[in-house]
């Protein structure tokens, strides 16, 4: 199921992947930046994610703000952050594929001219105010902070989270972003792929007009992991607004495409994900003890980490849950999937596979999956190779790759109504979430 | 060679039409629809039945959506683990929808899989289990959840903003229901609900992708059964229904709340209004998109906020026109009265300029292609014919009316949807940042967190 494309690499370094659907008269363009929250260091956390906001207020040949050009287009925009990458996407009638790039080049190669002391405070109250939106006034919104904070030692790329620390926001200045911009945000260090109804060949020498002249950054150097993990098991507890408690455990993984990472996938999906799920059906179903249940592995670059959490029904514990999510997980790493549960996931896994090709662009079309593997495998025709890392799984590659799991460290985490310590798995540390 | 760095200027692009739609009914008068999407071995089925929430009966809120998520239980050949291994065996997962208007049931299969979806779709629709443990169990944590509720801004903001707008109508309530109507319905309840309201009511089966009309036909004939006797004709509305009048300023107080969620609104139009097309162009804007009036104001410029928008839902009958947002705590109050600012404005002494209005029809109008890329996509556009009775060509004519909208009728529908005289303004948020009297809207009412 390989998708056609070409693959061609500037004289700066930019990495220029196309690949022609004419299904509609629309075409996305989307732009890596290899820059994530992993990039940043301790006292300067939040950059990466601040810059993206940065990256939508005009450069130095349209200082009119990036998206009235584009909406007046019909283009659809956006763009993430996350600790691994930065993306940046436009879905454009054919017509404007020359308006998305000239923006997107622009910014690349000229967004410092145009940045003022005003565009940074008032992108940097937004940030804060997203960070309060999506994280302090939302239920369990800060749980995923006190996990990889307490998952990963303070050195730890991982350990500082992608929305960053506020006060570190606060302490941020211009000349820390110019710096910033210097060094992650050039040809050498981006990846474009552009999708849809274009001939490759016009659609490569505009790329060549407005990309070509941008000078190369620096080489950026690969982060430092530093080793060492947890000594033990760590348990942590987090007072929020909630009404029931919610326990959320967590190990570190093997990084995106190591052995093991498709199958914790494949295991995830056994033990948590649906209503198939072994714990779906003890925890919620039969046993009437949580009112939810999802669990996942989180594939990253560095390396990822499995986490499952639930919440508790009325009147039950989080020591009840805990005890049989403990259980199960044993259960899978004696005698690995049935062969039904690892069928089922396998069809699963194939259809998604499918699904993800329906659209050219956005957070997860073609062209983000093409820039994905060009840049985390420096191959954008991955997707066989991927699809077969599921395939080829037998019930023997799950059960080991959940023992390995089963026998590290873990991080409990137990998020409880605001007073209500003592809801909390026994021997539970107040967490550090801020 | 390198380009002069300035703005390109944007070329043609071929235009698209909405694809045909085969049609067919059934002897029993349900409807079985067809859009052949090509592309991807890829197929989207569901079933709209045309009623919602707004019919849910006035003791009993919430019965139509437990009744939908009490479908994929399982049903009186599968139970739950079987039905839900058989569906993920095709790569899929059943999504159920229960709004004002209608309840729909769907899924995303691999083609080849269309006729056994199609068997499973119609099982759950017709044949539940109804177990009296699922029955328990399901209540129970809806139930729970609707507690968890009362900790999330923009749920409580939603609610308390419908009973604000439409009091008594039937569109007052979420369809969720409250905690007092789940605890008092029974199995009995939902088993009479599902076999004489839902089913009942003239289903449209619909299916996008990469299928042949007669093959889906064919699917449908050999597993949907038909209905003994006739359908009922849709309820008449509740137009009778006097609507609350504005303005009005409710708070629910967050002790400490880091922000405060913000609706700012009124009853809008119905599907029905042949304003839409200047509605669109008017609600672009004002706040539908990122460079709109509103967001340009309270994010580009204050940074009070990560984003606001402004909405119409339009609906059977008139459903809401709503501006929603969650501003930083100390800001409240300035930036209720910025939205009330550019609600007057775009109405009244500020009308929206030749440019803006031009700006809004070329983004409406181009943007058209792109949003009929997946099956869903295509699927839900579908069901939006289906269910308001649009013609088929529908969403072609909505591109050359757009492309036709004056100014005086920009105007003429802010004036008479967006009035500010009569505005709604709920606030979820720390009391302390609220200074009522400086807005207008008359007596500050401080509403309780519960919902009964």
């Amino acid at each position: 199921m390989d998708i056609a494309y070409t693959k061609t690499t500037l004289a700066n370094g930019l990495d220029v992947i196309i690949h022609e659907d004419h299904t509609l008269p629309i075409v996305a363009v989307n732009v890596w930046y290899h820059v994530g929250s992993k990039d940043e260091r301790p006292g300067l956390t939040g950059f990466a994610h601040l810059f993206e906001h940065l990256m939508f207020e005009g450069s130095a040949n349209h200082d009119h703000g990036y998206f009235p050009p584009l909406q007046d287009a019909g283009a659809a925009v956006n763009g993430s952050t996350n600790a691994d990458r930065t993306n940046y996407w436009e879905v454009v009638p054919t017509g404007a594929l020359e308006l998305a790039l000239f923006l997107e080049s622009d910014r690349m190669g000229f967004l410092l001219p145009a940045l003022t002391e005003k565009k940074f405070t008032t992108q940097r109250e937004v940030v804060i105010n997203e960070r309060r939106q999506n994280y302090e006034n939302r239920p369990y919104g800060l749980a995923g902070i006190a996990m990889t904070t307490a998952l990963y030692p303070s050195d730890h790329p991982y350990h500082w989270p992608t929305i960053g620390y506020t006060p570190d926001l606060r302490l941020a200045t211009l000349d820390d972003v110019r710096d910033f911009f210097a060094r992650h945000y050039h040809p050498g260090n981006a990846s474009i792929a552009l999708a849809g109804d274009i001939d490759p060949a016009s659609a490569l020498a505009l790329v060549e007009r407005y990309f070509g002249e941008l000078p190369t950054g620096p080489p950026v150097p690969r982060v430092e992991v530093p080793t060492g993990g947890l000594a033990g098991e760590t348990r942590i507890v987090l007072e929020d607004r909630v009404d029931r408690p919610r326990l959320y455990i967590a190990w570190r993984t093997p990084a995106l495409f190591e052995d093991g990472d498709a199958a914790l996938d494949v295991a995830a999906d056994v033990i948590a994900s649906g209503k198939t799920s072994r714990l779906y059906r003890t925890l919620v179903h039969e046993r009437r003890l949580a009112l939810d249940v999802s669990g996942g592995q989180q594939s990253r670059e560095l390396e990822g980490f499995f986490q499952l959490a639930s919440t508790a029904a009325p009147g039950r514990t989080l020591a009840d849950i805990e005890a049989v999510i403990t259980e199960a997980l044993g259960e899978l790493a004696a005698n690995g999937p049935t062969d039904a549960e690892l069928e089922r996931a396998l069809a699963q896994a194939e259809a998604a596979f499918v699904y993800r090709l329906q659209t050219v662009g956005g957070f997860s079309g073609k062209s983000d999956q093409l820039n994905a593997y060009n840049v985390y495998r420096g191959d954008p025709g991955s997707f066989d190779a991927d699809l077969a890392r599921y395939t080829r799984l037998t019930k023997a590659d799950v059960r080991d790759a959940v023992r390995r799991l089963a026998a590290r460290p873990r991080v409990a985490l137990s998020v409880v109504p605001n007073g209500a310590g003592d809801q909390a798995l026994a021997g539970s540390v107040t967490a550090v979430a801020s | 060679m390198s380009a002069p760095r300035r703005l390109p200027a944007v070329g043609e692009s071929r235009g698209i039409h909405f694809p045909p739609i085969a049609k067919h009914t059934r002897a029993d008068g349900s409807r079985v629809w067809t859009v052949e999407h090509r592309g991807l071995p890829v197929v989207c089925l569901s079933v709209l039945y045309p009623i919602g929430s707004a019919g849910d009966p006035i003791d009993r809120f919430g019965l139509t959506s437990l009744t939908a998520d009490l479908l994929d239980e399982g049903t009186q050949s599968l139970d739950g683990l079987a039905l839900h291994d058989a569906l993920a065996r095709l790569g899929s997962h059943l999504e159920g929808e229960v709004g004002p208007d209608a309840a729909a049931l769907g899924l995303v299969t691999l083609s080849r899989n269309g006729a056994r979806a199609t068997a499973l779709l119609a099982d759950v629709a017709c044949h539940p289990r109804f177990d009296p443990g699922d029955f328990a169990r399901v209540r129970d944590n809806r139930v729970s959840r609707l507690v968890q509720m009362r900790d999330v801004p923009a749920a409580v903001a939603e609610r308390i903003f419908s009973q604000q707008i439409y009091g008594a109508h039937p569109y007052g309530h979420s369809p969720v229901g409250v905690v007092a109507s789940l605890r008092a319905t029974t199995l009995d309840d939902v088993r009479r609900f599902h076999d004489e309201v839902l089913l009942a009511t003239t289903p449209t089966i619909m299916a996008v992708g990469d299928v042949e009309h007669e093959d889906v036909v064919r699917w449908v004939d050999a597993a949907w059964p038909l209905r003994n006797g006739a359908f009922r004709p849709l309820a008449a509305g509740a137009a009778s229904v006097a609507l609350p009048r504005g303005p009005s300023l409710s708070l629910v107080h967050r002790a400490d709340a880091a922000q405060s969620e913000l609706r700012v609104g009124r009853v809008g139009a119905a599907r029905s209004t042949p304003d839409y097309a200047a509605l669109a162009v008017m609600n672009t804007i004002l706040g539908g998109t990122f460079v709109s009036r509103i967001n340009s104001k309270l994010r580009e410029e204050k940074g009070f906020t990560y984003g606001v928008r402004s909405t119409f839902d339009y609906r059977r009958e008139a459903g809401p026109f709503a501006v929603q947002t969650s501003v930083q705590a100390s800001a409240t109050t300035e930036a209720i009265a910025d939205i009330l600012t550019e609600i007057r404005g775009i109405g009244g002494d500020r009308p929206a300029t030749a440019a803006e209005i031009t700006r809004a029809q070329a983004a409406l109008t181009r943007s058209y292609p792109r949003s009929f890329e997946t099956a869903e996509q295509v699927t839900r556009a579908v069901a939006q014919i289906a269910l308001h009775g649009l013609p088929d060509d529908y969403f072609d004519g909505f591109v050359r009316d757009v492309s036709l909208v004056t100014a005086d009728q920009v105007s003429d529908v802010a004036r008479r949807y967006a009035s500010a005289d009569d505005l709604h303004v709920v606030v979820i948020g720390d009391r302390s940042h609220l200074t009522g009297e400086s807005l207008g809207l008359g007596p500050l009412v401080e509403r309780p967190l519960s919902d009964d």
